[in-house]
């Protein structure tokens, strides 16, 4: 079966870094709140499928899916799952730690309220309430990433 | 770590509820408290005392209230969200 357009590793890696670029730019540099809190937590769901697929050694969503089934008894479509809570507790059950600290906390807190639908945003966000989704997001997109350079819990497949 | 789809406990629930019920005690604040994922909850709270807050400043009050009420229950806590009325009206 043809695999859908985006859900190899490299799709997310590179929509990850380039959405969230996008995201710092268009809030800092034209003020678009709305637009850039949208990429920016896209490209949280973009690192944590990008974590799932790396610890599972897979290169793409559907072998990921597959990989879930069979070693973790779930049954999920990485695909089309935009929740990020979801896909967070997901990657802590292939080894993602979740970080008991207070930072991460707030920051869990914050980015978990996003949805994919903050595309069609009409409200109004305050500069200070976007620019503090931003830098949760940033806590958030480091310390996943970081967590790949942390050797897999119980010796399981390096990524 | 539980499972994803592990539901959190009825007594978890309770306890997290009653804490931020006692700490805004008196002051019209409503709580309310659902199921996240992996036995996480979600707490949403309600009162006129959010209105002029940041995130930032509701985030940093939640998550005090939820370190000094629940202690190591604050651990099971993946969503807090404050809104004041007018938001609420806003959504509709």
């Amino acid at each position: 079966m043809a695999r859908k357009p985006g859900d190899a590793l490299l799709d997310q890696e590179h929509a990850m870094s380039e959405r969230r670029d996008d995201g710092k730019l268009l809030m800092t540099r034209v003020k678009r709140q709305p637009g850039a809190m949208y990429l920016l937590g896209y490209a949280i769901e973009c690192a944590l499928k990008r974590y799932i697929m790396r610890r599972l050694g897979v290169a793409n969503l559907e072998a990921a899916r597959n990989a879930l089934a069979e070693s973790h008894s779930l049954k999920v479509n990485l695909s089309s799952d935009h929740n990020l809570e979801r896909l967070f507790a997901l990657a802590e059950a292939v080894g993602l730690k979740r970080g008991d600290d207070v930072a991460l906390q707030e920051a869990r807190s914050i980015v978990f309220r996003w949805t994919v639908d903050w595309r069609y945003m009409r409200r109004s966000v305050s500069p200070a309430d976007a620019h503090y989704f931003g830098r949760q997001v940033d806590v958030l997109y480091q310390w996943v990433n970081a967590q790949l350079r942390r050797r897999p819990p119980g010796g399981g497949r390096r990524p | 770590m539980a499972s994803v789809n592990t539901r959190p406990s009825r007594a978890l629930k309770s306890r997290v509820k009653a804490a931020f019920q006692e700490a805004y005690e008196g002051q019209n604040v409503f709580v309310d408290v659902s199921s996240g994922y992996a036995g996480r909850v979600h707490v949403i709270v309600v009162g006129e005392r959010f209105e002029r807050m940041t995130e930032e400043e509701k985030q940093k009050e939640l998550w005090r209230v939820a370190r000094e009420g629940l202690a190591e229950d604050a651990q099971r806590i993946s969503m807090l969200l404050a809104y004041g009325p007018s938001d609420v009206r806003a959504i509709g």
